[in-house]
């Protein structure tokens, strides 16, 4: 029997009626808004999509066309906003050590700041000058946030900024820290948070229990750097479906259960050091292109992969699948566009855009978005959904100042952070 | 069903008991019984446990009242650094809410916790950043005698005051006076190579290894042998016996110490152009440090190389990480010297230069005080 895994949906926990009663007569829980389309994380759920969002095709951050709100940010940073319930939030790191770390929260519609919630880092702030130690994009739940940084310091705060456990990893794993910049962003699966740090000195996993803070398990992982992310994920086994994380190092790819750290998967795969994702029941995995798996529990020897593309060779941005087509950008600034195992006529293509690329694009139903280090975004028709043609350069809206976070999608807008500035892009 | 029904009561009666008891310590805290609370926060810790105290107490002290501000902010001395976190985010989330319901904070309360240095410098920070936001004069008026400010933050907020005013000014000696006292008192690396830069334009060069505390005279030895890596691991002779006229078994042939001076500004010690340009090797570095007085101080040491540091035969730190950055102060651990002479040796391990950019093998070692001064010591020369 085969064991497949699939994507992990926050928003869609499976709670009966009656115990949803029960939590709410004894948490005495506001009804939280339901968004049609929050952006929980780094790349959303790990795929960059939004099949619903509207976009504007085009924007001026200079005559301010289709920017809805900008705001000034008190400090550096890589990491993406996320959006959750109406709040758009950013880490921001500050200070001549860039020891002074920031979570903030902004109204999604006005740009307004609900709440700013500042403190100092515990571990090492070294990095290249280019990043941040603010790299690291936080996650949430939907009830709460998690903000990792590049000091290994992990915060979690309620949706209205209330503090409710604080961590120091470092002081845990003394030998922790990559000078080069630790960018590696959290994932919830299962009620716990689970961070990954590796680097030369000290590498782990660990998980968090969302609510109240406790190490609920650790690992050690290859002394390598990397700057990979871990994957949120749920592992068919028998009837269930186990909540799960993939991580991934140069060397080898797992997947733990997330609430255990039970190894249900391990395969020795040469992986690059950007993050994987997932599409339908495939991880795809950049390896020397993209290979694409099925997590098949019982399995010992090694897998072969379901699918490969050398073709497919990327930079610093995550590849982005949407069933049929994967979209990456290599190190010159190409665009490039191939086929999964799963597509019906789609066509190869690339489309030289310019520059080097740090952040993963953003794709839509009709367009991918797409922008440079120095802020330069490229807007590639791919016209109508699942559409095999050739991406076409629309627009190249200028942004002015380096962006290297990727962007957030939610409610028909598109949210860009920069060092300096946090932009809603939106027709509205 | 009649389970249910009795499940759902308890469910009731436990939700009202909470309710009641948040309520209670709600008000607890806006009247200023903040004592436990903030207790339970000051011993704040790193275990696995979880943190569902630290997370009652938190809500409590973040509602408190704005006049109790400065005891939140006072609790923040002699904390540990995750403590301190949890005190500053509750200190925060109160200053701005009051800020937010009335648009000011009061003025006087935060200036008067903000100077005075029997507080913490983190929670003095905090008190000046609030008072910033409501009194703009605050920066011209008080960074001017924060130069020498024991909070790094603040102090820099006045060398960087003190250099915007430097460029207003037109003559030389004026300049060169203004740029001296800012190199003074200035402890974060780029302002103090910036401002070093600046005086050797007006002819007036600063003494950067003097400045920083960079121990300049060395005694070297090596290579030893790094095959595999394994010498970072592996005692060799110097760390059993680092008698200046020992010899001993080196990677090829015997190996003997040597003196070593590094000219280098900025205090970097090149073992390729000292030892040898050679791959997976070991050399050892030491240095007799001489203080008038038992003193607390940090050896902050930076190498692209695997790195061991011993003083006075106690090992402090060690890092076996390659390649992966020469930032100043890279690694900091703290030391008591003792009076008189004091052993420092440090081990520093190459690779096998596999990359273009592993070239490297190299170190620069500086002892200070906890705020990044040159300590008060002096390093014997042979």
């Amino acid at each position: 029997m085969r064991q497949y895994f699939r994507t992990v949906n926050y928003r869609r926990a499976s709670v009966s009626p009656l115990a949803f009663a029960v939590a709410l007569l004894l948490c005495g829980a506001s009804s939280k808004r339901v968004i049609a389309e929050d952006w929980l994380g780094f790349r959303g759920d790990s795929r960059s999509i939004s099949e619903t969002a509207q976009l504007p095709t085009d924007w001026s951050v200079d005559t301010c066309e289709n920017i809805a709100w900008e705001v000034d940010l008190p400090g550096r940073g890589v990491s993406s906003p996320i959006v959750v319930d109406g709040r758009v939030v950013v880490t921001c790191s500050s200070g001549p050590r860039e020891d002074r770390l920031h979570v903030i929260a902004f109204d999604q519609v006005s740009g307004k700041q609900l709440w700013k919630r500042n403190f100092w880092a515990t571990g090492r702030t070294l990095c290249n000058a280019t990043s941040a130690v603010a790299a690291n994009t936080p996650v949430s739940d939907g009830e709460r946030i998690y903000a990792f940084f590049s000091s290994n310091d992990l915060v979690a705060l309620d949706l209205d900024g209330n503090v409710q456990w604080v961590r120091g990893l470092q002081l845990n794993f003394p030998q922790a820290g990559n000078d080069v910049g630790m960018s590696s962003s959290p994932v919830v699966s299962g009620g716990s948070v689970v961070v990954q740090s590796e680097a030369l000195g000290a590498s782990f996993v660990a998980a968090f229990d969302c609510r109240t803070g406790e190490m609920l398990w650790d690992l050690n992982r290859p002394l390598e750097a990397t700057w990979s992310s871990p994957v949120a994920l749920k592992v068919e086994k028998g009837r269930q479906f186990i909540d799960a994380v993939a991580v991934q190092s140069r060397t080898r790819l797992d997947v733990y259960a997330a609430q255990t750290g039970e190894s249900l998967w391990s395969q020795e795969i040469e992986c690059e050091t950007i993050a994987s994702c997932v599409s339908g029941d495939l991880l795809y995995v950049p390896s020397k292109g993209i290979k694409s798996y099925h997590v098949e529990l019982e399995s010992e020897e090694t897998v072969k992969p379901q699918w490969q593309e050398n073709r497919l060779q990327m930079g610093s941005p995550s590849p982005v699948i949407d069933g049929n087509r994967a979209f990456v950008i290599n190190r010159s600034g190409v665009l490039k566009c191939g086929a999964t195992d799963k597509a019906k006529g789609v066509k190869p293509w690339d489309l030289r855009l310019k520059g080097r690329f740090w952040a993963t694009p953003v794709l839509t139903s009709e367009a991918i978005y797409c922008i440079n280090s120095d802020g330069l975004a490229f807007v590639v028709s791919l016209g109508s959904k699942g559409s095999s043609k050739k991406g076409k350069i629309i627009s190249k809206p200028d942004f002015g100042e380096a962006v290297l976070g990727s962007p957030a999608v939610a409610d028909d807008a598109m949210f860009v952070r920069s060092h300096k500035h946090l932009w809603k892009i939106s027709e509205k | 069903m009649k389970k249910l029904s009795q499940f759902i009561h308890l469910s009731l009666l436990w939700a009202v008991a909470a309710i009641v008891s948040t309520v209670t310590q709600d008000a607890n805290a806006q009247n200023g019984n903040l004592a436990e609370p903030l207790e339970i926060l000051r011993n704040a810790t790193f275990g696995p446990e979880g943190q569902l105290d630290q997370q009652r107490a938190w809500k409590q002290v973040s509602t408190a009242k704005i006049e109790h501000l400065p005891t939140i902010l006072a609790a923040m001395k002699d904390t540990s650094p995750l403590a301190a976190n949890w005190l500053c985010m509750a200190a925060d989330a109160v200053a701005e809410r009051e800020f937010n319901a009335s648009g000011t904070l009061p003025q006087k309360m935060l200036e008067s916790f903000a100077t005075n240095v029997a507080h913490s410098p983190r929670g003095r920070r905090i008190a000046f950043q609030w008072l910033e936001r409501v009194d703009p004069s605050a920066k011209e008026r008080l960074l001017p005698a924060m130069l020498d400010d024991s909070s790094l933050e603040l102090r820099y907020e006045a060398v960087a005051q003190l250099l915007d005013k430097v460029d207003l000014e037109t003559a030389d000696d004026k300049k060169t006076q203004l740029y001296q006292k800012a190199f003074a008192s200035a402890r974060d690396v780029e302002q103090i190579e910036s401002i070093a830069k600046k005086l050797t334009e007006l002819g007036k060069p600063a003494d950067l290894v003097q400045q920083m505390g960079y121990v300049v005279d060395w005694q070297l030895v090596g290579p030893f042998d790094n095959t595999d890596l394994a010498g970072f691991a592996t005692a060799f002779g110097p760390e059993a016996n680092n008698n200046t006229a020992a010899t001993y078994r080196g990677k090829a042939s015997n190996v003997s110490w040597s003196s070593y001076h590094s000219e280098d500004e900025k205090g970097i010690v090149d073992l390729n152009e000292a030892i040898g340009d050679e791959k997976e090797v070991v050399a050892y570095a030491k240095a007799t440090v001489m203080s008038e007085q038992t003193q607390p101080v940090q050896f902050r040491v930076a190498s692209n190389n695997a790195i061991k540091l011993w003083v006075n035969g106690k090992q402090l730190t060690e890092h076996n990480v390659y390649h992966s950055g020469f930032a100043v102060d890279q690694h900091v651990a703290d030391a008591q010297l003792k009076v008189g002479a004091n052993q420092v040796l440090l081990k520093v391990c190459q690779n096998a230069k596999k990359m273009g950019w592993e070239k490297e093998w190299e170190f620069r070692l500086r002892i200070t005080d906890a705020l990044g001064g040159a300590a008060e010591v002096a390093v014997q020369q042979k």
